[in-house]
């Protein structure tokens, strides 16, 4: 097994009576995009501060590439941060901001001017080197915060939020780009952010947090397709929610009682569950279809609330035992819905997941 | 910031800076305390007791205080609308305006009431134009008569820019969208003016308030120079010469003290209790509206009338070192430039332009150093001890120049006679010492106020690419502070030059003498005394004056935080 880029272990931190992270350990493999990611407030960004030695932690261990690294100095970590406010030196131009590691590194000046042309054409900024950042536009200064961090070779880039101060389409171009650059590259990359988007489309692997702990790691599909509690359910998505009740467990098969009946259900780990506990089932909307499904599917019946239709999809609100549920379904499956009528429903035994009400309480605290 | 585990220099600077300001600024205000409540027998009242119970000594007081306030009011009455049309209106020649109005600053008071009595003295230009205009019968010694009169009039004149200078940063720093959603709610502009601008303005308005006051109650020169001796600085001046024997002086600098820390502290607890100290992010840009027709001409006049009187007392004294005769005329009766030539040659303006100008810069070095350093471990280190060291650091602005240099002249002169350190036999180390302690506070205030509006993550960034602590203030702190450390430097070094009561109670022989003590002796001297004395104020005013446009063009709107008291 190689060495971890980074291997974080039991990471705690207070701030006067708040725990803004309570034993956080994860890893990151080197060359692999890890994105942090949670609501305002969970503790991501302090993590990150931490990673770059900003901050210190109260307890738990931070190793680079094996190394302990916890009481280096911020500027004996060698893991360059791209600053959600930038933070590009207002008194240095382009080519000095990006330049600046490399001085700080005491290279030549001739090495540093071809490195640093070399990087602000990969970041596709040739020709910007003599700039100020104030004439920069924000994807401008997002590029050449991105170059002053590739620029000393790192093993280990922290971005913090990188494209929140970017509008909705720059974001996506910006988005894509980083995926370019990480891939290019075979640095480790420690990602926080709040948009699930950004995360479920760049990650390699993902942690969520909430309230300082991580309550579920995976690669994107894996997190969004079968989240281990309700929190991730909610975070990376809409989720309908249906009480029910363990039956037995087979391997990966969860028999359960639902109020619609016995279905078959999957789990993030079944291993965790007991006959008779009483559990969530989480089902996607895009998942829930019209009609009677084959043998690999759950049945129920529903009466159909309100229909709106969005162009490619339809969203649909179910009525059902008091329960409402929320289907998105095809546009072209519009012709048999009539708002008011009852109908059967459907959903993929593999699309049926079991999240334990355990993790609920983290959320709360 | 993450505390580098093995670093131990920030603690020993913040205790180094502590070590320097416990002995040039508590040790001499504890020997002040002690002079006054300590005698044989222990700790007594008896001083201050008698100090409190001499009708005279009351009288004193009292019209120390009346100064006070009657300045103080005469500030605000002047400086309240010059401000707002400053901020919150556009006009041709705005940036002119805000120059000249700097002007007042560049001339010690006393120097001006030189100017000012001989226009207002009995052979001066006021009673010549009366008696032209057949108005009064014979010539009236209009200053002589109101003396109390012209100190306010002369030191309203100098101080304004203070107060001013306060309410244009306070009003430049309100969000405009709150004004703006008053006028929404249906507020009229003076309403709006009432109820939110003015309210949201407070902690500037008392800052500013605070300093003019102060200023006012310890002025020394002014007073001097009009002959009215009943006012506590002249009585302490008085008392210097007897500053081992007679422990009365110590109670009267007690008395000075402890009003003017008082009226810094009141003013401190109304600004918390206000609670208009966070004052948002600028959301939306800031329009200024331009005056046109009535308006504008009504504005001009009345900055017109603000200036003219306040850049009387620099005319006067221009006029007067420019004269070869001016008795009993309105304007002088021939001109000559030989007094811009003796002011510049003999040897003890000399030997005053030169020590005022190494003490200035030495006290601005100083200043540079400590208040970078200060405001740096207060802002961005903010180790045990650092709170401490900032409200020390604070302290000189409700220290009265009077009172330290009390102080030094107490506890130097008796503990290290004959040494550098002792005043009475070379005050230069101390001179230039005290004058840094009394300006430390604005270095602070500049440095503080660049550092809190330099985002502490250019710092981080520049650490987190590798760079050591020291290189990062090389590289990084210190070009994005510039402008507010050298401006801050200039103010400290215009300060220095102007410095009063320091010099002149330290200052007590000849050669040592700085500008402004040269400028005094001058006066009392010789024939033509005070046209040299005038000329020789007229070459500091122009050394001042470009002083002081270029801190003003380094820190534009900036420069009213240089005077914030808290």
């Amino acid at each position: 097994m190689t060495i971890a880029a980074i291997q974080v272990e039991n990471i705690t931190k207070r701030f006067g009576d708040v725990t803004a992270l309570d034993g956080l350990s994860f890893s990151v493999q080197p060359g692999e995009l890890f994105f942090l990611l949670g609501p305002s407030g969970c503790g991501k960004t302090t993590m990150l501060r931490i990673l770059a030695g900003l901050e210190a932690p109260d307890s738990g261990t931070i190793r680079f590439g094996g190394e302990d690294v916890a009481t280096r100095s911020p500027y004996q970590r060698g893991a360059p941060m791209v600053f959600q406010n930038y933070a590009l030196w207002p008194h240095l131009n382009v080519r000095d901001n990006v330049g600046f590691g490399l001085v700080e590194r005491r290279m030549g000046r001739r090495d540093i001017h071809a490195r640093v042309e070399d990087v602000l054409e990969r970041v596709g900024l040739a020709g910007y080197g003599k700039r100020l950042p104030g004439q920069l536009s924000g994807g401008q200064q997002q590029r050449v915060v991105l170059a002053r961090a590739l620029v000393v070779n790192p093993s280990i880039v922290l971005l913090d939020e990188p494209l929140s101060n970017l509008d909705a389409k720059l974001r996506s171009d910006m988005r894509e780009e980083i995926g370019r650059l990480h891939r290019e590259t075979d640095i480790a990359f420690v990602y926080v952010t709040h948009d699930q988007v950004e995360s479920l489309s760049l990650a390699d692997r993902m942690a969520v947090m909430s309230a300082g702990r991580i309550v579920g790691v995976g690669n994107p599909s894996e997190l969004y397709h079968r989240p281990p509690n309700r929190f991730c359910a909610d975070f990376l998505g809409k989720a309908n929610l249906v009480a029910a009740t363990v039956d037995a467990v087979r391997q990966d098969d969860v028999s359960i009682t639902t109020p619609f009946g016995a279905w078959h259900a999957r789990c993030a780990d079944p291993s965790t569950l007991k006959t008779g506990q009483s559990v969530q089932c989480m089902l996607r909307p895009e998942n829930i279809t019209p009609g009677k499904g084959g043998d690999g599917a759950n049945h129920f019946e529903a009466l159909v609330e309100s229909i709106q239709l969005t162009g490619a999809t339809l969203e649909v609100s179910l009525h059902c035992r008091d329960h409402s549920y929320h289907a998105t379904v095809l546009s072209r499956y519009a012709l048999p819905l009539v708002v008011g009528q009852t109908g059967p429903w459907h959903i993929a035994i593999d699309d049926t997941v079991v999240i334990s009400d355990v993790e609920d309480a983290s959320r709360h605290e | 910031m993450s505390k580098s585990p093995s670093s131990i220099t920030p603690h020993v600077i913040l205790w180094s800076i502590l070590a320097f300001l416990a002995i040039f600024l508590g040790w001499p205000l504890l020997h002040v305390f002690r002079g006054a409540f300590v005698d044989e027998t222990g700790f007594s009242l008896t001083y201050m007791g008698s100090l409190l119970s001499d009708p005279l000594q009351l009288q004193a007081l009292g019209n120390s205080l009346l100064i006070a306030v009657l300045v103080t009011t005469a500030c605000m009455v002047v400086s309240l609308p010059m401000a707002w049309f400053m901020a919150r209106r556009s006009f041709p020649a705005k940036g002119l305006v805000a120059a000249l109005l700097l002007i007042p600053l560049i001339l010690p008071p006393f120097v001006g009431a030189v100017g000012m009595r001989i226009l207002f003295a009995r052979a001066g230009s006021l009673s010549a134009l009366l008696m032209q205009l057949g108005l009064v019968d014979g010539p009236v010694d209009w200053l002589g008569r109101f003396p109390m009169l012209g100190i306010v009039l002369l030191e309203t004149m100098h101080l304004f820019p203070v107060l001013y200078l306060n309410l244009v940063a306070s009003f430049a720093n309100i969000d405009p969208s709150l004004e703006d959603a008053a006028a929404n709610m249906g507020a009229s502009p003076w309403r709006t003016f009432r109820r939110v601008t003015l309210p949201l303005a407070v902690p500037g308005i008392f800052a500013g308030t605070t300093l003019v006051f102060i200023w006012a109650f310890t002025e020394l020169g002014t007073p001097l120079v009009f002959g009215m001796r009943r006012v506590l600085p002249v009585m302490i001046y008085d008392s210097v010469s007897e500053v081992g024997t007679n422990p009365i002086g110590y109670a009267r600098v007690v008395l000075v003290l402890v009003i003017s820390a008082l009226g810094f502290w009141i003013s401190k607890r109304l600004v918390q209790r206000s609670k208009t100290t966070t004052l948002g992010r600028l959301t939306v840009q800031r329009k200024e509206t331009p005056l046109r027709g009535f308006k504008l001409g009504l504005v001009y006049s009345f900055f017109a009338l603000i200036l003219g009187f306040a850049l009387l007392p620099h005319v006067s004294v221009v006029m007067i070192a420019l004269s070869q005769r001016w008795f009993l005329s309105v304007l002088p009766e021939g001109w000559t430039l030989e007094f811009f030539g003796r002011a510049l040659g003999s040897d003890m303006t000399q030997g005053a332009m030169v020590n005022s100008l190494f003490l200035a810069i030495t006290a601005s070095v100083i200043d540079v150093i400590l208040g970078f350093c200060i405001a740096w471990l207060c802002v961005r280190r903010k180790l045990v001890g650092s709170d401490w060291l900032d409200t020390v650091a604070m302290l000189p602005i409700a220290v009265p120049g009077l009172v330290i240099a009390f102080g030094y002249l107490g506890c130097f002169s008796a503990r290290f006679p004959g040494s550098w350190l002792d005043p009475r036999t070379n005050p230069m180390a101390l001179l230039a010492i005290s004058y840094a302690v009394r300006r430390l506070p604005y270095m602070v205030r500049a440095a503080h106020a660049g550092l809190q509006q330099t985002s502490v993550t250019y710092e981080e960034a520049a650490a987190n690419l590798g760079a050591s602590p020291l290189r990062v203030i090389r590289r990084i702190t210190l070009p994005l502070l510039t402008a507010n450390l050298l401006a801050g430097a200039v103010l400290c070094f215009a300060f220095s030059m102007l410095e009063v009561s320091d010099s002149l109670i330290l200052a007590q022989s000849e050669q040592f003498y700085p500008i402004t003590k040269a400028i005094y002796s001058l006066m009392e001297g010789l024939e033509n005394g005070v046209n040299v004395a005038a000329a020789l104020g007229t070459w500091a005013m122009a050394l001042l004056g470009a002083g002081m446009l270029w801190a003003a063009c380094l820190l534009g709107k900036r420069m009213g935080s240089m005077f914030r008291a808290g």
